[in-house]
């Protein structure tokens, strides 16, 4: 079995029951959209498993596993500081943060060339 | 020290969630205490009662934001990959992101106490207008809601990491049917994360801009985004515990588990339905058709029986270790039942009208959240402890730890059913000098008291663990079910060497119990082609 089908059959069934709701009980708009979004987005997200699905069939080889990721951390700690500085502190606080955002971007930038020279070494 | 907090082994990584979802724990239970402390007895004792709205918040948001979510997710993230045969996840980075974001939005929302008007003050579900400023006025409240807003964030960054490496990282012959129960229910837990969280995000984001001037939502709509992320959060909260009960019943009976294709239907027929019912913490608003969320709510019962059986039956004739773990076990099944039968009452729109907003509910989602999901993650812990760190948790120590843990639960949550049912209204910090209702409210207070001796015990145990050598084998209890038991305990950063081969969703069982005769038939591991 595909992993497409227990997610796009979930999806089917909260659209179902949206549907049920919607034509049986006057559901109302925001709960049906609510519910119906939800299984659409379920029924997208099994397709896409399908997809990966039939790729991962196709590509088999050795993987690098990713130790350590010092640039995610400076990203995160970066989104935080804007985030809480923009809605509640002020510039004084969301500046900073903005600025470890653009660090943690080229840390990661740097990472994932890194990642690809090791690949190509492997291969 | 600094790879530790730089990892993205999704094993460290669910190891730091875990940790600082437990410092959370120990604070939000700090918190129990002094409510349980203030409700003693009638009139006011130990804090104000804005003090005391504080304490219930803050409590209710650090157990779900900051505790038992981030513990569900963790146990996934820490186990899923090891019982597909992957060696690494999907995504590693977000799910290293997610949990930094889940550990600084709980920091973001507990330095709420250190402003001046104090810390977030509206309930766990912060309802519109409660939560606008001329209501809740000051930053805390801010902060809450940026705190809440980052947390789940996380956890929808590593339920997106499990749900993308069940797709893409399952081992070869690891088709769907052969995923471990765990598993399934990681999947279940994560498809309500990915799909139902984001509203919560939606929700509170529009709060924030609602503080700052904007007027955009009404509070009927508020609920419904809040409430559609809320209930499923239940589930989020359940279903990984669920996942370990079983596994710690098939282990200790050494028996498969019991109707593994029917517990799998009705695990996405459950989770389908979890989605579905969130308005019944609605009935009482009037604007939502209460006969159509009552019909899905006790809908739910149905799932759930089918696991119940399932699980019970796979402990039926089977043979059973009564180590701590399994205590365990039947303190879930014994307690949950009372969690979810306590639900399909309040499931019904005449009765919620009743139940509403007293101690009923507070002792029904007691019943499920910590009679239920806590005594599994504990029987899972149990199980899952020598497997992490190569060590074995005290099972002396641990009879003892259940023992508190059970008198305590029933001494703290079942006097709740009769003060709600007599009418005590949750959230106040006082109550009226009205017949058993002191008496009720000092054994509840009481019961709390051996909880948190019971937590003692249990961390001292911990410590004590961690004096002893590690010895644990990979299939630290001789009759582990799936993949994980089959890597050496702690598993290696790239999780295998080499992986047995996969017939059917216990490969360990199958290898255990092939024919002695079958020799070179029998199947041998084979070698894994990672490199780190």
């Amino acid at each position: 079995m595909s992993p497409a089908i227990p997610l796009a059959g979930w999806g089917a069934a909260l659209v179902a029951i949206a549907i049920f709701g919607s034509a049986q009980y006057d559901l109302g708009l925001l709960p049906t959209l609510l519910l119906a979004g939800a299984g659409a987005a379920a029924i997208a997200a099994g397709a896409a498993a399908w997809v990966v699905e039939r790729r991962r069939a196709r590509a088999r080889g050795p993987e690098l596993v990713l130790r350590s990721s010092a640039a995610t951390l400076v990203l995160t700690f970066g989104a935080t500081l804007a985030f809480v500085g923009y809605a509640f502190v002020g510039p004084g606080v969301m500046w900073p943060g903005v600025a470890l955002i653009i660090a943690g971007a080229g840390g990661l930038r740097r990472e994932h060339r890194a990642a690809r020279r090791l690949a190509g070494r492997d291969t | 020290m600094i790879a530790a907090f730089l990892s993205t082994d999704h094993k460290v990584v669910a190891i730091r969630a875990v940790v600082a979802a437990t410092v959370f724990f120990v604070g939000a239970g700090v918190l129990a205490l002094v409510i349980r402390a203030e409700l003693t007895q009638p009139g006011l004792q130990v804090v104000s009662r804005a003090g005391y709205t504080e304490l219930f918040t803050m409590h209710g948001a650090t157990m779900i934001f900051l505790v038992v979510i981030p513990i569900a997710l963790a146990v996934c993230l820490y186990l899923v990959p090891l019982q597909i045969g992957a060696l690494q996840v999907s995504g590693a980075r977000w799910a290293f992101a997610g949990q930094w974001l889940v550990a600084l939005g709980g920091v973001v929302m507990w330095t709420g106490w250190l402003t001046r008007e104090g810390a977030g003050r509206a309930g766990w579900y912060a309802y519109d207008p409660l939560a606008r400023t001329p209501e809740t006025p000051g930053p805390g409240m801010d902060l809450w809601l940026c705190g809440a807003i980052m947390a789940t964030l996380g956890a929808i960054f590593i339920g997106g990491v499990v749900l993308t490496t069940i797709v893409r990282r399952r081992a070869p012959g690891m088709t769907m049917l052969r995923m471990p129960v765990f598993t399934w229910t990681a999947l279940a837990s994560c498809l309500l994360v990915v799909f139902a969280f984001p509203s919560l995000v939606v929700a509170f984001g529009l709060l924030l801009a609602e503080r700052h001037g904007a007027r955009i939502l009404d509070p009927i709509a508020y609920q419904h985004l809040f409430w559609f992320y809320g209930h499923p959060a239940v589930y989020v909260m359940f279903f990984p515990f669920v996942g370990l009960v079983a596994e710690a019943a098939s282990t200790f009976s050494d028996r498969r588990f019991f109707g593994y294709r029917a517990f799998v239907l009705a695990l996405l027929a459950f989770t389908a339905l979890s989605m579905s019912a969130w308005a019944h913490h609605m009935f009482t608003t009037g604007a939502v058709p209460n006969r159509l969320f009552a019909l899905t709510s006790t809908a739910l019962i149905l799932p759930a029986g089918v696991e119940y059986f399932d699980t019970i039956a796979t402990l039926w004739r089977g043979a059973l270790r009564f180590t701590t773990a399994l205590l365990f076990v039947f303190g879930f099944l014994l307690q949950f039942l009372v969690g979810g039968l306590s639900g399909v009452f309040v499931a019904s729109p005449v009765l919620d009208y009743h139940a509403q907003d007293s101690y009923v509910v507070v002792a029904h989602f007691h019943y499920t959240l910590f009679a239920g999901s806590l005594f599994g993650l504990f029987a899972g812990l149990y199980l899952y402890w020598p497997k992490v760190t190569g060590r074995y948790l005290s099972e002396r120590l641990g009879r003892v730890h259940f023992a508190l843990l059970v008198v305590g639960t029933q001494l703290t949550f079942l006097p709740m059913f009769v003060l709600g049912q007599e009418g005590m209204a949750r959230r106040l910090a006082d109550y009226p000098h009205h017949g058993d209702w002191t008496a009720l409210n000092v054994a509840s207070t009481v019961g709390s008291g051996f909880i948190a001796l019971g937590m003692l015990v249990f961390f001292a145990s911990v410590a004590l663990s961690f004096l002893r050598a590690r010895g644990a084998p990979a299939d630290a209890w001789g009759s582990g079910m799936s993949l994980e038991w089959a890597t050496s305990s702690p598993p290696p950063p790239h999780n295998f060497d080499a992986l047995p081969p996969i017939r059917s969703y216990a490969p360990l069982y199958d290898l255990r119990h092939a024919a002695p005769d079958a020799g070179s038939r029998s199947p041998k591991p084979q070698p894994q082609g990672a490199s780190a």
